[in-house]
């Protein structure tokens, strides 16, 4: 194992390079930066669930006051796309057109109203006629799967670009399994079997900025659109295809940006303002209202997984069987993807050998589900680690005990690796580092759970338990996914960083800048950052799949190597030695003997303007082959009224091992935020929607994420380990810790109080409920 | 549209402002050029859009620019200078509770109205005044920790 | 709700005026928080009740009595024997909301979610308005129903509230029960008792949240009275009695949940009111 002790900037908690200007208010975010005479887009959004659009008047609304113009199906082009952010081409069918004829949840886009106010774009809106032909909606798993359904899709321009199994006619989005060992064999070698149904709702990320794009022609004519996005490259891409204008005639801008947390790895209002820019030849702003945020953004799948599982009064698992059912709402981006990570990400956790998964996504009308943090895995994890207590339970083994005894450990593959990818198979892979046990061990202390007892012993109104689980993630899309980063250097040896990736507010320009700055031995600072921009920066697959630090930190340090070898070179010369005599430190180019230096600002001066000219610099690329997980043993303490269900989480601790933390602060700050909002996650957030299909709930207000006066203690512990793929020992962190708030509750209300919650989020009722059902 | 004009200290200066009555304090001010103070929910929940008013940090969403009429009205524009942010600012940036930033204006003043009532606050102090900024990426854990900082140093310094 | 004009009286004669003049185009304003939530489609002139002298918390030999532009914060900062105020602004949305709204405004401005109306409807008191005299109204009277209290509020300025200030024998329990700390109520209870000699002499209960409008139990109130002042009385009621109330169960709730909740919360109030009557901590 390599030490990260020598490390000078890495792993350090490095000041992050934007904290400063962010917390003065600085003009930074989307909505911050658009010209004062920009027009403003308010959009009529589908009263109706599932109707077709037998005729649309927009003349009257044309004429109103302010009003620039108006889109809908009968003005734009009708080209069929797929708007999740995703490598091209995209193993999701493509399914949407800018506007259509048919609309397929309530929310769904009918017309674009373009004006000079965004009171009169709404009052605009209020002109539109629409004549809808009702059709019957789709709300229900089974619903959508019975035979002779409603079709949501049943237009014939839909089409998948590559060969993965779609079935609209069925209201199938996608379908991937796979089978290791035997399954029904594995069963019966059992001495308890187990068959169980989770349920997981609609959730939405909350980024306090929510969605906001606008648009305008450059003097060229070029559409340069600045965007709350996690995936510019895509987003340009995309734009270029739904409107047929050619790449090369948009630019994508990504300034700071409000949050994202998955939500924004997609392509949901830049069509409209860039048409809507074209069409005007003016500036055009496009901000959602926080209800627009959660009807029409996009949210968390909900899921349906039925899990079985035997087991051997010994502690073997011999086996599981996860279906799963994923509703992907009224569009299919992230169908196929999501529940092949609901496998890829959580069945290698364990040892089993006789495995059968089976996930299908199926299309209602309702909301469209997207990436959100944890993509998947999160979901299954509710289910599955749930079920290992329970099993634990039933062989009267200690719940820790029996996760240690059966958890995946450094040098093990696991044949979902390869099964499950994301529309051709996916990588194999032998686990590298892993310091779970040792997250376990640590974890464990903080919450002393060797003082844990069990729930028989407990009485009172108000009962107190302790609840743990464990989970992987992965670190990027092994073998599709890509990262590039180019460094050059300046007249005062600071060197600009220009990367593709996106910041959208994890630090990832201060961690990727703290990797170039370890490589050239020398400080933070002497960075310029700048992310992301399609005309200045490399491409970059944006950031999502826990990937930024692994996948383009690693094509930073590549790029700083290369750097760094160009100033060695110059050195030597400088110097008079030979390359292999010298060394970087302290920003300068030394003899490794110390005896002899030069600063990089005298090299930068003497390549610039001197002799022999040439800019340092270089632009690098990676691609990984594998995925490394991050491991996490969350535990957590909860207070449950007996009376009336209320369960408060007193105390939460985080262990968890993502390889060397670069940042060790902003790793922490990572696992804090990702705590907290899978805590509201399994408590208080959910869609809740009347009979017609419409989000009841759609404020802030309404929707209850926790403040932080609701939030218990939260305690971080990094365990370290070392990826050796990874830049300087480097393993993901941010979605890795959402997992854990559903199973550890789920555990810590039944350590409580006896009674077991399979469907969530765990609201007062239901956990009464369950408490009423565990008397019995 | 009845224009009408209003004047109200706006960080530490008389300012006049013609205003549409129906236009809330949040408008008026980013219209204005104040855009530290940011859109978030236009409800009243996530507290993106805090401004101290009267010593008060108040939702600029919720409050009409009418009703800051004769007030004393404090954004982030007030607060600190490049290079030396003030003491709040200090202690998020120095916790790393600035992650996406888009609340952390909002938080700043909430904590300033806080701070400048009570130097020293205890837990229970901090959760009431902070209850009305949501955070979505920090877990409000080194926020928490950055307020405790302040009043660490408050305490030390027997500060007010 | 548009605002198409807006008056910033300084004297009480000078709102009162206007409010006349602009009839049922006159919006009366004092923290504004509820604008957001009322649907109007008629324009209105605001008429800004802040700078009017009624922000003050004053202390009488057996009441308080509060302006009704006192905000929220003001309630909750205020300090002083008997009074239990702070324990229903503590729990009110937020600080910012706090900061602003007022009593006045929460009071007049009933939503399904109340927080003071249902304290105050356990307390009692008395509301002193400004119509063209000065004129006094009971709490209980103004509250009797929602058209009571439509008329009651209707082409008047509130100017005080008048609120018990409670003396050795009485106690006060209130729990709004929220699924985050500025989340809407699901179901909110305040209950004031009045103990002699280790009976129970004065009882009343209330509850919002689950109701459009907030409700006293009367029958409940009765069977409590007389009897001893311990936690065992709540034994005396017959919950059943809830059965004739038609609840709105909020948050996707069912309605037996909803049922039960109500009567945890309200043997809570009342286990609370009893415990501070007869000396427990306050």
């Amino acid at each position: 194992m390599t030490s990260v002790d020598k490390m000078k900037v890495v792993h350090h908690s490095v000041r992050k390079v934007d904290a400063e200007a962010l917390s003065r208010g600085k003009h930074l975010f989307t909505g911050d930066l658009t010209p004062a005479d920009a027009l403003h887009i308010k959009m009529l959004w589908s009263p109706h669930a599932h109707a077709r659009i037998k005729s649309i008047d927009v003349r009257a609304a044309e004429k109103m006051p302010g009003v620039r113009c108006v889109l809908y199906h009968g003005n734009v082009p009708k080209i069929p796309h797929c708007t999740a952010g995703q490598g091209y081409p995209e193993p999701s069918p493509y399914d949407t057109l800018m506007f259509d004829t048919k609309v397929r949840y309530v929310g769904d886009r009918v017309a674009a109203v373009v004006a000079e106010t965004p009171e009169q774009a709404l009052d605009a809106v209020g002109a539109i006629k629409v004549d809808y032909e009702v059709l019957k909606p789709v709300f229900d798993y089974d619903e959508a799967l019975r035979d002779g359904a409603p079709i949501i899709h049943d237009e014939k321009e839909s089409y998948v670009p590559i060969p993965i199994p779609y079935e609209p006619q069925k209201n199938i989005v996608a379908k991937i399994g796979m089978e290791a060992g035997d399954f029904a064999k594995g069963m019966k070698e059992a001495d308890f079997t187990f068959d169980q149904v989770f349920e997981t709702p609609y959730a939405q990320h909350c980024p306090i900025e929510g969605y906001i794009s606008w648009a305008q022609l450059n003097p060229y004519g070029r559409i340069v659109i600045t965007t709350s996005t996690q995936v510019p490259f895509h987003t340009r891409r995309i734009v270029a295809r739904a409107l047929d204008v050619p790449v090369q005639k948009i630019r994508v801008i990504k300034p700071r940006i409000g949050g994202g947390f998955g939500c924004k790895q997609e392509m949901l209002l830049e069509d409209v303002v860039a048409l809507a820019a074209l069409r005007t030849g003016r500036p055009v702003l496009w901000a959602l209202t926080r209800a627009e945020v959660f009807r029409s953004g996009r949210t968390r799948h909900p899921m349906r997984i039925r899990v079985r599982y035997g087991v051997k009064k010994n502690g073997d698992i011999t086996a599981i069987g996860l279906d799963l059912i994923n509703n992907t709402g009224a569009y299919g981006g992230h169908g196929l993807t999501v529940m092949s990570c609901a496998g890829s990400k959580v069945l290698p956790l364990y040892h089993v050998n006789n495995i059968h998964f089976d996930a299908k996504s199926i299309y209602t009308n309702l909301p469209v589900g997207g990436a959100y943090r944890g993509f998947g895995a999160t979901q299954a994890y509710f289910a599955v680690e749930s079920m290992i207590d329970v099993m634990a339970d039933k062989i009267g083994m200690d719940p820790l005990a029996f996760r240690k005894r059966n958890h995946i450990v450094s040098g093990e593959s696991h044949p979902a690796f390869e099964a499950l990818g994301e529309g051709k198979p996916g990588a194999p892979m032998t686990i590298g580092s892993c310091a779970l046990d040792g997250c376990i061990d640590k974890g464990a202390a903080e919450i002393g759970w060797s003082k844990r007892t069990p729930p028989g012993s407990k009485t009172g109104r108000y009962r107190r338990g302790i609840g743990m689980s464990i989970h992987m993630q992965g670190s990027s899309v092994p073998e599709i996914d890509m990262g590039a980063a180019s460094l050059k250097i300046n007249d005062d040896g600071s060197f600009n960083l220009n990367v593709g990736a996106t910041d959208l507010g994890t630090g990832s320009d201060t961690v990727l800048a703290q990797i170039a700055a370890e490589e050239l031995a020398t400080t933070t600072d002497k960075f310029i950052v700048y992310s992301s921009d399609t005309d200045m920066t490399p491409f970059d697959k944006g950031a999502y799949a826990s990937s930024t630090t692994y996948l383009t930190g690693e094509a930073v340090r590549k790029a700083a190597a290369k750097v760094k070898s160009q100033l060695i070179r110059v050195g030597a010369e400088i110097l008079r030695k030979k390359p292999e005599e010298l060394d970087v430190d302290d920003a300068h180019v030394v003899t490794k003997d110390g005896s002899a230096k030069v600063s990089y600002k005298d090299i930068a001066l003497r390549t610039l303007y001197e002799t022999e000219q040439f800019q340092i610099a270089a632009i690098e690329s990676h691609v990984t082959h594998k995925s490394p997980p991050p491991f996490a043993a969350h535990f957590v303490e909860v207070e449950v009224d007996m009376e009336t269900g209320k369960v408060r989480v007193i105390k939460y601790v985080a262990a968890v091992d993502c390889g060397t933390a670069i940042n060790p602060q902003l790793s922490e700050g990572q696992t804090e935020g990702a705590v907290l909002n899978g805590i509201s996650y399994a408590l208080t957030e959910e869609y809740r929607f009347d009979g017609m299909g419409k989000m009841m709930n759609a404020s802030f207000t309404g929707y209850n994420i926790l403040t932080m006066r609701d939030k218990p203690e939260i305690k971080t512990i990094l365990v370290p380990s070392y990826e050796e793929t990874g830049p300087f020992g480097a393993k993901s962190v941010s979605e890795i810790s959402i997992n854990g708030g559903m199973p550890a509750i789920a555990n810590a209300i039944y350590n409580a109080t006896g009674a077991r919650v399979y469907r969530a989020p765990f609201t007062q009722e239901r956990v009464w409920r369950a408490i009423q059902e565990s008397k019995k | 549209m009845n224009k009408k004009t209003i004047s109200f200290t706006l960080n530490g200066e008389s300012r006049e402002f013609d205003i549409d009555p129906n236009e809330r304090l949040l408008g008026l001010l980013r219209r204005n050029g104040f855009k530290g103070t940011k859109y978030g929910c236009l409800e009243g929940t996530c507290g993106a859009c805090t401004v101290i008013m009267d010593g008060k940090a108040v939702d600029s969403c919720l409050v009409f620019a009418f009703q800051a009429h004769g007030r004393n009205v404090v954004t982030i524009e007030g607060l600190g200078d490049a290079g030396t942010p003030h003491e709040i600012q200090q202690a998020l940036i120095e916790e790393g509770a600035v992650q996406c930033g888009y609340c952390t204006p909002g938080m700043v003043l909430s904590a300033k109205a806080m701070f400048d009532e009570t130097p020293t606050p205890d837990d229970e102090t901090i959760r009431l005044h902070m209850d009305g900024n949501l955070c979505r990426c920090t877990g409000y854990e080194k926020i928490w920790s950055a307020m405790k900082k302040v009043s660490a140093k408050h305490e030390r310094g027997g500060k007010r | 709700m548009k605002i198409n004009d807006f008056f910033l009286p300084t004297k009480i004669s000078e709102a009162y005026a206007r409010l006349k003049k602009e009839g049922n185009s006159a919006w009366l304003m004092a923290g504004g928080t509820s604008t957001a939530f009322v649907k109007s489609t008629s324009p209105k002139t605001a008429i800004d009740l802040t700078r009017l002298p009624l922000r003050g918390i004053t202390r009488k030999s057996d009441h308080f009595r509060i302006g009704a532009c006192a905000t929220v914060c003001d309630l909750m900062e205020y300090k002083a024997e008997g009074w239990v105020l702070d324990r229903v602004a503590r729990r009110f949305v937020n600080q910012h909301v706090r900061n602003i709204s007022t009593l006045g405004g929460n009071i007049s401005r009933v939503f399904y979610w109340s927080d003071f109306p249902v304290a105050l409807r356990a307390l009692e008191g008395t509301l002193t308005m400004r119509t063209s005299k000065e004129s006094k109204v009971k709490i209980s009277e103004a509250f009797h129903n929602m058209l009571a209290h439509r008329g009651a509020f209707k082409d008047v300025i509130l100017e005080y509230i008048d609120v018990p200030r409670l003396t050795k024998g009485m106690g006060f329990g209130y729990s709004k029960e929220t699924r985050t700390s500025e989340g809407f109520s699901t179901a909110t209870v305040a209950v004031f008792v009045k103990v002699d000699k280790g009976l129970i002499s004065d009882v009343r209960i209330a509850a919002g949240s689950v109701f459009p409008f907030p409700m006293r139990f009367l029958k409940m109130e009765e069977a409590l009275t007389g009897e001893k002042a311990e936690v065992g009385c709540i034994r005396k009621i017959d919950f059943k009695d809830l059965d004739r109330y038609a609840l709105t169960p909020r948050e996707g709730m069912t309605l037996d949940y909803c049922k039960h909740l109500l009567k945890v919360k309200i043997s809570d109030g009342i286990a609370q009111a009893v415990a501070e009557a007869t000396g427990g901590s306050r």
